[in-house]
């Protein structure tokens, strides 16, 4: 765990503490838009260090003077059907979670 | 108020994380058009694979998660148009290889690479952005 991810831990233990004045639900909310961001910025800090691990391995590649090969590609490929079927997947579960649209079979027109 | 506090917390840890994350650029990084190509297919694919780790546990809230799979659908799009004219690119390289001629149509085949690169740069960002805060 990480600094920014420690200290951001470390306030949402707070917050919540009644006895430090959290436990109110408006700190509950910020309990909960605190783990949201903890988990973004781990995120955010995966990304970074993927891509910088990513941006040497280019510049590696330039410095050698050589073109990437199809097996690169390939690579990659793979790796993005892989990431897409996780996210059909959330796709799938969070439109099973959205409320269904009104029905007209609900709402017959009246006979006058 | 502890909101107020809170809310000051949050800008100042937003913006170290966009800091660490804007730093790197494989893109920038890559000097022949293939190299770039590359670079940009792969920061689209690692920005896709980060989302795709953020859904996976199902607890961000479902706005932020219908925002992050839109992105990761239009990135996985741009993705698979820009192997297409690598792939277009790496068959007129063949070509040109047998037959001198069809020069014309290798450096069509990397201006039409060159363009997409282009075109994928800015998603990239748009990707970074996502993950950093889903704002």
């Amino acid at each position: 765990m990480d600094a920014i991810t420690l200290a951001l831990t470390a306030l949402a233990t707070l917050i919540r503490n009644p006895i430090t004045g959290g436990g109110s639900i408006r700190a509950e909310e910020n309990v909960r838009l605190l783990q949201h961001l903890i988990q973004l910025i781990q995120g955010g800090r995966k990304t970074a260090e993927a891509l910088k691990e990513f941006a040497e391995r280019i510049e590696a590649m330039a410095a050698a003077g050589h073109n990437p090969s199809p097996r690169d590609f390939t690579e990659f490929e793979d790796r993005l059907t892989a990431a897409m079927t996780v996210v059909a997947e959330a796709k799938a579960r969070v439109r099973s979670r959205e409320p269904a649209p009104p029905s007209d079979d609900l709402n017959p027109p009246m006979d006058q | 108020m502890v909101s107020r506090a809170f809310a000051q917390v949050w800008i100042a840890l937003a913006l170290v994380a966009i800091s660490a994350c804007a730093a790197f650029n494989p893109i920038s990084r890559a000097e022949t058009v293939e190299q770039k190509a590359l670079a940009a297919y792969g920061s689209l694919v690692i920005g896709v694979e980060q989302i795709a780790e953020l859904l996976r546990p199902d607890t961000l809230p479902d706005d932020v998660q219908s925002r992050l799979i839109a992105v990761s659908e239009r990135s996985a799009a741009l993705a698979t148009a820009g192997l297409a004219a690598y792939n277009q690119a790496q068959t007129a390289r063949a070509q040109f290889e047998a037959d001198a001629s069809t020069q014309g149509r290798l450096n069509a085949a990397l201006i039409n690479l060159d363009s997409w690169v282009t075109r994928a740069d800015p998603v990239v960002d748009d990707l970074k952005s996502a993950i950093r805060g889903a704002q």
